[in-house]
């Protein structure tokens, strides 16, 4: 392969974004769920989307070990180039080919993608929300994720508001764009934060302490081991569970 | 124009045949639409790098009397190789492709290579007549799908096809595949000057004869283009460029 140019900044508005959180059907073997993501799927999103409007890509695997069925067994934030590109992007074959993509590995009565809401004081569950309001490319730079359980889960969700306030109030300096999902039933809250360079101590550190972490983490830049057409086994999602997929994103004209 | 640079001899086994069968979980519409927007061009665009070298999709669905038992789509699918279809799946594009089918087919559904005709048919056992080269995309094709008569016996019905392909065999064709199952049969016929077709057609209760229309894509993978609107009977030799002409 050619090296690959350094990839101009694409900042996007704070609500360009699909948050997913996968949630495995029962039964379904783990290892092959992991192998159906890593092989095909995840890899089939960051070569198949790019030139159709897609921007980031950040796909995550959360620790099985003693996690309850109630926290995601897989994250991804899909960013797209405006909050309109994700619902006209199937107007090409390609992404009509991803989404066609059909596994029986999901449990789609709890998996869910949303559009974050801007953070205004309140929670609802099962909601993302956005807690910077100006544009960022969260290819470029750094991200790091939390996917946790209450330690304490009586007043969680009013425990998050009050932490999510007080970030937005008091954001670190060098992060530019947050989203943040609370779990239904106090079950679980999902983080991102987005730094333009290296991440920094943040409130994030606290709110980590707050929760069993099933994944705490900074996304590795990685780029796809090739094209659609290469030999290319795609990635072992057991060993890399938090990426910020690399995209071959077409040039701004 | 020819647009070939290095013409490959395309192997007259280096073929899936494919048999598809419509899940009952899809609307007969459903399946048309994901027919002409997701399975037919992706065949195309995703596998041509693939070494994809002839494709030939037919859609019996919905036509007026056709038994359940016989097929839903039919193709046959050339490659530069058996290995080279073999090969194919370690290529994104093509895991991702046949992943997209898992939910619109039954498990009775599948492809397979054939094997060279020697007188006698198995089920459901794709069999090639012309032990030469041809290129199919570029020849006129016939294809037949038809269904047994419910008179006929199963292993009755398959005797007649062998029988009938054995005179086909020697009767100056091109190149031909079939596949027999217990209640039907399917039938590709390369330069049918002397009407095999329609003695396929004469074994079976329910049948269709089509000549696959030329067709190209308009679009690319990444281009705003809703799809082929595909209907009952439709059938296609899609044009394309090969990897080996590009």
């Amino acid at each position: 392969m050619s090296p690959r140019k350094k990839a101009e900044p694409q900042p996007v508005v704070p609500n360009a974004v699909r948050v997913w959180r996968g949630f495995i059907t029962p039964g379904t073997d783990y290892n092959e769920f992991a192998t159906f993501l890593g092989t095909i799927f995840v890899p089939g999103c960051a070569l198949l989307q790019p030139n159709a409007g897609l921007r980031a890509y950040v796909p995550s695997m959360t620790s099985q070990k003693n996690k309850p069925a109630s926290v995601p067994d897989q994250t991804a934030l899909m960013w797209w180039a405006n909050p309109k590109a994700h619902d006209e992007a199937p107007l090409t074959p390609a992404v009509r080919i991803y989404q066609s993509l059909h596994t029986s590995a999901y449990d789609m009565k709890l998996s869910l993608s949303d559009v974050p809401l801007p953070f205004n004081g309140t929670l609802t569950t099962n909601q993302s929300y956005y807690l910077f309001d100006d544009k960022a490319d969260w290819m470029l730079g750094t991200v790091r994720h939390l996917v946790g359980a209450p330690k304490s889960p009586a007043n969680f969700l009013q425990t998050l508001q009050t932490w999510a306030t007080a970030y937005k109030a008091k954001p670190p300096k060098g992060a530019d764009g947050a989203l943040l999902l609370a779990g239904v039933n106090d079950s679980y809250v999902a983080f991102w934060e987005h730094w333009t360079g290296k991440a920094k101590p943040s409130p994030l550190d606290d709110l980590a302490k707050l929760v069993t972490p099933y994944l705490n983490a900074t996304a590795e830049s990685i780029p796809p081991g090739g094209d659609l057409w290469s030999k290319w086994p795609g990635w072992d999602l057991t060993k890399q569970t938090c990426m910020n997929v690399q995209l071959d994103r077409p040039q701004k004209k | 124009m020819s647009t070939k640079k290095k013409p490959l001899a395309i192997p007259p086994d280096a073929v899936r045949v494919w048999r598809g069968y419509r899940a009952s979980t899809i609307s007969q519409d459903d399946f048309f639409t994901r027919l002409g927007t997701v399975f037919i061009p992706s065949t195309v665009e995703m596998q041509i790098l693939a070494g994809l070298d002839t494709y030939i999709p037919t859609v019996p669905c919905g036509m007026p009397n056709k038994p359940a038992t016989t097929p839903d789509e039919t193709a046959v699918l050339f490659w530069d190789s058996q290995q080279t279809y073999t090969d194919c799946f370690k290529l994104l594009a093509c895991r991702t492709y046949t992943l997209t089918h898992a939910a619109c087919y039954t498990p009775a559904s599948g492809a397979a290579f054939p094997t060279l005709f020697a007188g006698t048919l198995t089920a459901e056992q794709p069999v090639y007549l012309i032990d030469q080269p041809a290129d199919w995309m570029h020849g006129k094709v016939t294809h037949v799908i038809g269904g047994r008569a419910a008179n006929v016996q199963p292993a009755d019905f398959i005797n007649n096809v062998a029988a009938a392909l054995k005179t086909i065999q020697s009767s100056g064709i091109e190149g031909a595949v079939a596949c027999a199952g217990n209640d039907y049969v399917v039938y590709w016929v390369l330069g049918d000057k002397k009407n095999s077709a329609g003695a396929i057609a004469k074994l079976c209760d329910w049948n269709t004869v089509v000549k696959p229309k030329n067709t190209t894509l308009p679009k690319g993978l990444w281009d705003v283009w809703p799809g082929m609107t595909v209907k009952p009977g439709n059938s296609y030799n899609m044009q394309f460029k090969r990897r080996w002409e590009k």
